[in-house]
């Protein structure tokens, strides 16, 4: 039989998200009644109207021709979706500086044709222009260097 | 250039001398972050900006403003809370961090442990307007009207917990009646609901409210204040009226980290009461109906401890259960 | 009545016309576009900070350049959109559909250019439809209460889903996921936290332009890295710079109706200017005879979406000077600006004040033209940057995200989220689920449920309001019919073919 699997995919993505919208209103907030709703009574009902559309995509998905799916760049995906985690670790205590330095390496190497003597000058360079582009001229709140080595 | 300049400066310095901390006695020495637990541009906002401007005048030193807003200004107070208790990360808070106390179950920082009081900024009065189809002419009229009424009115607020919303439960407890609660998101989105009649009356800051009433959109009863409004001629105060329970505003001041030296704690004392009695300082607050209210480090702290012994119960028979 | 417009706009322009309020106009234009194409950095931050300047200028000079940086700032965000699709705002959002494909076929010349000229014509019209029409306008904002409200989101996330290519039900799908990750954060109504784990980070809400960057942005970087070894990315050969003179032809009825959606929706206060977007996208894929190339860089999809969004932004300033109700945080910052200057904005402003209301209004003509003139040769410098290889590009990207995002409310989460929703988007995106159906129900959900539960509280919990009040029920039918016309059978197969084809 043919199945079309991003369709069954896709259903169960949707099925999963309202799965768990719909626990976490039924197991924590209150319903309410009409004149006065709680705040679990519209996301219960937002998670109902998307588990019977995602009913629908499934339903829909048999009978229907398959395609393909494509590649998956995993090594860039890994790199790419990591850099803001590190932004996120590093820029309270390493500042801005050597903060946009380390996720522009990172991010660089997400291409495989990526090379040292042009991730390592890109990397420099943007540094340098961020922290002259927000904090000299936009005057944004953060440190450039590592707070703990300044002061 | 001149901040990374400084930074580099002032990297090379502490790598020489090993980290040495500068002394109370030579603070500021360099710029001062003020911490605004709210987003940029409502009144409260303002009002940092006002102070930050004229303390910076009398310190010497830049003052930056950063607002970290949200969750009614915990963030931003846990922020300052864990900060380094050296006079350059301080909080510009507002009545709210009293009233959070009753609102959440869980807070990351203990208001009276975790912060130095070092001054009031200013305070802002409030007034009761109701909606023109509203058929009341005076204070008078409408406490009859909401007795006649009772759980027929609605009224907005900016939100659960926030002082427009506890003056309004206050007033209806006060008056014998009761009325609807209509959160709405910040100040001035109540409005359009309240003047087309779908909402019935408000409490609001005076700055708010006051040109709707010159309009005749809205019309204001009654005021919070001790004295009346000079914009509001012929509106009496609710101490006049016979409700002293209801001479209340919001306030704002200043909070240090826990630990800061008395000596950096005293210098900003004396450059935000300097700021308070600065006549163009006194203006531009007076613009969002705004009133300086300078006081001592040590008798902010006692103001801070009487409001909340004095909402805490307030909040609790109101049904406001902490989340 | 005629007479009376004239002399407004001719006090306007005088007051407008002065060299010093020429030059702020001119600075706050080119600090809004630098702000703009960075994404993240908003207009409501810069204004902020700048708030302290404008002390020392006059009411009508700092107004004139507070709203110079608002306009350009949706100017710059729309270079970004087409450039990188990289939506730096809401409004943006639905100009990345096709403007990025525009580029994707060498043709982001011609979509840059007529984002500009496109904006200008809008900017020009609204102009002239608030000099005529601003009293009577101020009282439409005033008939839209909760249940108003609730229909027109309900209309409007209906019609979104011709945002969309390919599945109709998936595209309801992806609306109703973005509603419930808009949900995310504290209940206004009660104050609980919900879908918080408990954090206080998580109160706040999941930060749109995180979801944005995420969503857009990130899954574009990630498909460009497909096959790398296989085969080149690289956008096709830049074409001409200019829009021709079929490209004109096409647009001009896009942009009319454009504008007049967007002064209209731009009234109200509340996301009106927000919707005004997509509608008229909408509306002009439901009514062009090429609706087939919408999606794949038709250039209506640009020069509606960005006009409506021009004349809409333009209007909003009515309600915050007339009735002194900000619809947005940039509103409310300059409603701000006037209360430092001592003018409280409402209903006595255009009488009391008529050269800072006129002054105010004939500033924005003249801004938006400098934008044109400054934007137009700027477009070669623009698309230049697509010769930039990719991999040299994306750590830009990166960096510029993730400080944007950073400095908006210095949340680590905030930034967090961009990995989150870059995962989320790109498997989506995978699965065949269109992107911009879930950015607009994760933007409107939240007011979708604040107007449902305080419609539900004024009416006492009777769901019969949405149909008793008339507008409202006007709206609905609309609603209903939208829903209809798009699933009937002929434009199903319409809608497949497209998809087939791509």
């Amino acid at each position: 039989m043919k199945v079309n699997r991003k369709d069954v995919a896709s259903a169960f993505i949707f099925l999963a998200i309202s799965g768990f919208f719909a626990m976490y209103s039924l197991g924590t907030l209150s319903m309410g009644r009409p004149s006065q709703m709680g705040p679990g009574f519209f996301p219960v009902a937002v998670a109902a109207i998307l588990a019977l559309l995602a009913l629908i995509i499934l339903m829909k998905s048999f009978g229907s021709e398959d395609t393909s799916i494509g590649a998956w760049p995993l090594r860039g995906a890994v790199f790419i979706l990591v850099a803001p985690l590190v932004f996120a670790l590093m820029i309270r205590t390493a500042g801005l500086a050597l903060t946009i330095f380390a996720i522009s390496l990172l991010t660089a190497y997400a291409s495989q044709r990526m090379k040292l003597t042009i991730a390592l000058p890109l990397a420099v360079g943007l540094a340098v222009f961020c922290a002259i582009v927000f904090i000299w001229a936009l005057g944004l709140v953060m440190p450039i260097l590592p707070p703990a080595l300044v002061y | 250039m001149r901040l990374s300049l400084k930074f580099i400066a002032g990297a090379v310095m502490a790598a020489c001398l090993g980290l040495a901390p500068a002394s109370a006695q030579d603070y500021p020495t360099r710029s001062i972050t003020i911490v605004a637990p709210f987003a940029a541009g409502g009144s409260v906002d303002v009002a940092a900006r006002i102070f930050a401007e004229a303390m910076s005048r009398s310190l010497g030193q830049p003052i930056q403003i950063e607002n970290v807003g949200g969750a009614g200004s915990i963030l931003g107070a846990q922020r300052v809370a864990t900060a380094a208790p050296d006079g350059y990360t301080i909080l510009y808070n507002s009545s709210n961090l009293v009233l959070n106390l009753s609102l959440y179950a869980k807070l990351d920082y203990d208001l009276f442990k975790d912060f130095d009081p070092i001054a009031l900024t200013a305070t802002g009065p409030q007034v009761l307007g109701v909606t023109k189809s509203l058929p009341v002419e005076n204070f008078t009229d409408f406490v009859e009207y909401a007795r006649a009424h009772p759980g027929e009115m609605s009224f907005p607020s900016s939100g659960p917990g926030n002082i427009t919303h506890i003056m309004c439960e206050m007033l209806m407890s006060e008056i014998g009646s009761s009325a609807a609660h209509i959160p709405y998101q910040g100040g001035a989105s109540q409005y359009p609901d309240l003047i087309s009649g779908r909402t019935h009356f408000a409490m609001a800051s005076a700055s708010s409210m006051i040109p709707f009433h010159q309009n005749g959109e809205l019309r204001i009863l009654a005021v919070t204040s001790e004295q009346p409004i000079p914009q509001l001629p012929g509106v009496p105060t609710f101490a006049e009226l016979g409700y002293p329970n209801m001479t209340v505003g919001a306030w704002q001041g200043l909070l240090a980290p826990a630990g800061t030296p008395p000596e950096i704690i005293a210098k900003l004392e004396k450059a935000a009461n300097d700021a308070a009695a600065d006549p163009k300082v006194i203006e531009a607050l007076g613009r969002h109906g705004l009133i300086p209210f300078p006081s001592t480090a040590e008798k902010y702290g006692e103001f801070l401890a009487s409001e909340a012994k004095r909402w805490g119960p307030i909040m609790t028979s109101m049904g406001i259960q902490p989340q | 009545m005629e007479f009376a417009f004239l002399d407004h706009l001719g006090l306007g322009f005088a007051t407008a016309f002065t060299i010093g309020n020429l030059g702020y106009c001119l600075v706050g234009a080119l600090l809004g576009t630098l702000i703009g194409i960075l994404p993240g950095v908003g207009p409501a931050a810069t204004i902020a900070m700048l708030l302290p300047v404008t002390f020392t200028l006059s009411p009508v000079s700092a107004l004139i350049m507070l709203s110079g940086i608002y306009y350009g700032a949706q100017y710059g965000g729309s270079t970004t959109a087409v450039l990188l699709n990289l939506p730096g705002e809401s409004a943006s959002a639905v100009t990345t559909i096709d403007g990025y494909q525009m580029a994707r076929r060498g043709r982001a010349g011609p979509a840059l250019a007529i984002a500009a000229l496109g904006s200008f014509a809008a900017g020009c019209f609204a102009t002239l439809l608030i000099a005529l029409f601003a009293p009577p306008l101020t009282r439409v904002a005033l008939m839209f209460g909760p249940a108003e409200y609730f229909s027109l989101i309900v209309l409007g996330l209906i019609a979104s889903v011709v945002l969309a290519r390919g599945s109709l039900v998936k595209a309801l799908a992806m609306i109703a996921a973005g509603v419930l990750f808009g949900m995310v954060g504290t209940d206004i109504y009660t104050g609980a936290a919900r879908f918080t784990f408990g954090t206080t980070e998580m109160r706040e809400g999941i930060s749109f332009v995180a979801v944005a960057i995420g969503i857009f942005g990130i899954s574009e970087i990630l498909r460009n890295l497909e096959n790398e070894r296989d085969r080149d990315v690289s956008v096709q050969p830049i074409g001409s710079l200019m829009p021709s003179r079929e490209d004109l032809r096409r647009s001009a009825g896009p942009v009319a109706r454009g504008t007049v959606i967007g002064s209209l929706l731009g009234i109200l206060p509340g996301g009106g200017a927000l919707l005004s977007s997509f509608a008229a996208y909408a509306l002009e894929k439901k009514i062009s005879p090429r609706s087939s190339e919408f999606g794949h860089g038709a250039i209506e999809g640009v020069a509606a979406p960005e006009s409506a969004n021009n004349a809409g932004s333009q209007t909003a300033f009515i309600p915050m000077l007339t009735l002194g109700i900000p619809g947005n945080s940039v509103m409310a910052l300059m409603m701000a600006t006037l209360i430092m200057q001592g003018i409280v904005p409402g209903p006595a402003v255009m009488g009391n004040y008529p050269e800072l209301f006129w002054g105010v209004i004939a500033s924005m003509w003249i801004g938006n033209l400098m934008l044109v003139v400054l934007n137009l040769p700027l477009v070669g410098l623009w698309v230049r940057l697509l010769k930039v290889p990719y991999f040299v590009l994306f750590p830009c990207i990166m960096a510029f995200s993730a400080i944007g995002v950073y400095s908006m409310a210095l949340s680590t989460f905030d930034v967090i989220y961009i990995s989150v929703f870059g995962l989320i988007g790109y498997t989506l995106v995978k699965l065949d689920c269109e992107p911009a159906p879930f950015v607009l129900g994760f933007i409107l959900g939240p007011m979708l449920e604040e107007n449902l539960r305080r419609a539900m509280l004024v009416s006492r919990g009777d769901f019969s309001v949405f149909l008793t009040e008339p507008l409202s029920a006007a709206l609905l039918f609309l609603a209903a019919l939208a829903i209809l016309i798009v699933s009937l059978p002929t434009i199903n197969r319409k809608r497949d073919e497209v998809f087939v084809e791509d």
